[in-house]
C-alpha cells in the first residue's frame, strides 16, 4: 500500500502496538472479527502515513536505499512500479483497491475494514480504476 | 474491457512480483521491544499517582512500627512477669 518497505514495516509495528494496547485496556470490544480489526488497524494507519507523506514528500533515493536490503532486484522494480503507477491515487482508493487486488478482499468485507458502505468501497474502486487507466494511457 | 484485463493483469503481475517481500529479521523482536516499552509506560503512569501519597504511607509505617515496639515491650514484661510466678497444686 506504501510502496515503501520501511515506512510500511513502521506502519505495521505502530499497528501491532496499538493493537495490544487494545487488547489490554479491553478497547477491542470483540464485534469485529480479530483479522478485521488488525486489517482495520493497519488501513487506518497506512491511509495516515500516506497522508502525511503527500504533505511532507520524500526524496526517491530515501526510499531506495530504505528497501536495498530487504528485496531483491525484481522485488524492487515491482515495488516501485506499483508506488509509481498507484502514486496520484488519493489514500482511501489506493487502500481500498489494494485491499481488493493485492489482499483479495471482498466489497462487504472492505467495507467493514474501512468502516464505509459497500457502495463508497465500489465508488473508490470505480475512480481508482479509471485514474490507473488514465495514467496507463498517459504512460 | 481489455484495458481492465491489462490492468488487472498488471495488478496480479505486481502483487505475485511483492508477494514474498518479508520484514527485516529483526522487526519481531523491535516490535516486541516497543511493546515493552509501552507496559513500561503504562506502570510509570499508574506509579505517578501513587506517589502522591507516599508520605502519608511512611508515617503510617512509622507509626506502626512504633506500636509494634511498645506491644513487644509490654509482652515481654508479662512473660518476664509470668516467669517468676510458682505454680500452686
Amino acid at each position: 500500500m506504501l510502496g515503501n518497505l520501511s515506512d510500511a514495516e513502521d506502519v505495521v509495528q505502530d499497528a501491532y502496538v496499538k493493537a495490544h494496547r487494545a487488547l489490554m485496556t479491553g478497547e477491542f470490544d470483540g464485534r469485529a472479527n480479530v483479522t478485521t480489526w488488525l486489517y482495520r488497524i493497519v488501513a487506518n494507519q497506512s491511509i495516515d502515513a500516506m497522508r502525511s507523506r503527500k504533505r511532507r514528500p520524500q526524496p526517491t533515493d530515501t526510499a531506495d536505499e530504505s528497501i536495498s536490503d530487504l528485496a531483491s532486484a525484481e522485488q524492487k522494480l515491482a515495488l516501485s512500479e506499483l508506488d509509481d503507477w498507484m502514486s496520484e491515487l488519493p489514500a482511501d482508493q489506493r487502500a481500498a483497491l489494494v485491499l481488493k487486488a493485492v489482499e483479495g478482499l471482498t466489497s462487504p468485507e472492505i467495507a467493514e475494514v474501512l468502516q464505509c458502505s459497500e457502495g463508497a468501497v465500489e465508488q473508490r474502486l470505480v475512480r481508482a480504476r479509471a485514474a490507473l487507466r488514465k495514467r496507463s494511457e498517459g504512460q | 474491457m481489455s484495458q481492465d484485463e491489462d490492468m488487472d493483469a498488471r495488478l496480479a503481475r505486481l502483487t505475485a512480483a511483492t508477494a514474498d517481500v518479508r520484514p527485516r529479521a529483526d522487526f519481531s523482536m523491535r516490535t516486541m521491544q516497543r511493546i515493552g516499552q509501552q507496559q513500561l509506560g503504562t506502570l510509570y503512569a499508574l506509579g505517578a499517582p501513587a506517589r502522591r501519597f507516599l508520605p502519608l504511607g511512611m508515617l503510617a509505617a512509622a507509626l506502626a512500627m512504633v506500636w509494634a515496639v511498645s506491644v513487644s515491650g509490654q509482652v515481654d514484661e508479662a512473660m518476664a512477669a509470668s516467669d517468676d510466678t510458682e505454680l500452686s497444686w
